[in-house]
């Protein structure tokens, strides 16, 4: 059961048991492109933030241990985000906010205490798995947030945010509510409810399977 | 009267929790939200400074969000030692949050200041108006959650997804009350 605890998505620190996740979850799946763009920075960040650290273990005091990863996945983000505007100005405009957020969810996620403890090869794909868990949860809300609250689909693009799959009739029946983040908490309110049906079931499956 | 309209539109349009659902945690224990929130102010005030004397001239523009965080979780810091200090906790217990600014309750805080605050009048006015909104949803959400153990929910819904929901509607009224109130105080 410990070992489950430390499971990056059952456990008790994945991003849909932990509240502190919330505000990034809410901002990033609002729309699908806000959302594929951020699962993007989470990975860039988490993992070159990961390596950074692994490779420079040795060389960071004790005393400067926990503040270093902080200035690191900022430094991370930032680059991150020269380099989507220097892509796309009008997109990294409207990702401000969830790509300030990233590395306040590297250092919410504790993968720097990891790196420190884990080998290499270890430590990257846990990197490379937190992000992804994260950013799939993301892109998963943001399917059904972004039709029913916009009623389109939308793709990052050189533009900014392009709207596909729209007509004239989308604005007659789009829930306004679904995308503001009254809808966004709502939402990540029922499916939190939701996954700690299946996180009972997938339990009590286990626990039959060592029975066994 | 702008100063009253900006205060109140920090305090019902800017509010970390309803705006984005920061400082959830803190629904459970109000009492241990006293760090967070003079964090909150603080780094906000601080960022404002630093971003609009330092980071601004220097020409970074927008970019200089990217150096709140850093900013923040050293402001959070600051807030976590004097307080320990003065509760006389040993400094090597830190809480773990304050690396991330608490949960990030701190940057949201100095974001909202930076991007919005054109003076230093503004820049405290807006940090006031989203610390005080916040204590007063953590009280409203403390409130539903007790009302809530005596009501009959499933068992799943129980605790952070009731918790969730409840947020997300105080955050559709909350929404909806701000044109009214920019309404009222900008006639």
């Amino acid at each position: 059961m410990t070992h489950l605890d430390k499971h990056p998505l059952w456990g008790s620190n994945s991003p849909l048991s932990n509240l502190s996740f919330v505000p990034f979850i809410v901002c990033a799946s609002m729309r699908f492109s806000i959302a594929l763009v951020s699962t993007v920075a989470l990975l860039w960040t988490y993992l070159l933030t990961g390596f950074t650290l692994f490779i420079a273990k040795g060389l960071i005091p004790r005393t400067f241990k926990p503040i270093i990863p902080v200035f690191l996945g900022s430094f991370w983000t930032f680059v991150f985000a020269i380099l989507l505007s220097m892509f796309s100005p009008p997109l990294f405009h409207e990702l401000l906010l969830p790509l300030a957020l990233v590395p306040v969810v590297f250092m919410i996620s504790g993968l720097d205490s990891h790196i420190d403890m884990d080998s290499f090869k270890d430590a990257m794909n846990k990197t490379i798995l937190y992000a992804l868990i994260l950013g799939a949860i993301v892109i998963l809300l943001s399917l059904i947030r972004e039709p029913l609250g916009f009623g389109a689909l939308s793709l990052p693009t050189k533009e900014g945010i392009t709207e596909l799959l729209t007509s004239d009739m989308a604005s007659d029946w789009a829930i306004q509510s679904f995308a503001a983040t009254s809808g966004g908490l709502i939402l990540l309110g029922l499916t939190v409810g939701f996954y700690r049906i299946f996180k009972e079931v997938y339990l009590h499956y286990r626990s039959e399977k060592e029975n066994q | 009267m702008p100063y009253i309209l900006i205060f109140l539109s920090a305090f019902l349009l800017f509010n970390g929790i309803t705006q984005n659902g920061f400082g959830l945690r803190f629904t459970n224990m109000p009492k241990k939200a006293v760090k967070p929130l003079l964090s909150m102010i603080f780094s906000a005030l601080i960022s404002w400074l630093i971003t609009h004397y330092i980071i601004n001239p220097l020409g970074y523009g927008v970019f200089g969000v990217f150096f709140i965080f850093p900013i923040s979780v050293l402001c959070s810091l600051c807030i976590e030692i004097i307080g320990n200090k003065l509760y006389q906790i040993p400094s090597k217990q830190l809480d773990s949050s304050v690396y991330s600014a608490y949960d990030g309750i701190a940057f949201y805080s100095a974001f909202q200041t930076v991007l919005f605050a054109h003076t230093a009048l503004q820049a405290v006015l807006f940090t006031l108006g989203g610390a005080l909104g916040f204590i007063l949803i953590l009280f409203i959400l403390k409130g539903i959650k007790k009302r809530s153990e005596i009501e009959a929910i499933p068992k799943f819904f129980k605790g952070h997804p009731l918790l969730l929901v409840s947020t997300g509607l105080l955050s559709l009224i909350f929404t909806e009350i701000t044109p009214f109130v920019i309404h009222i105080f900008s006639r």
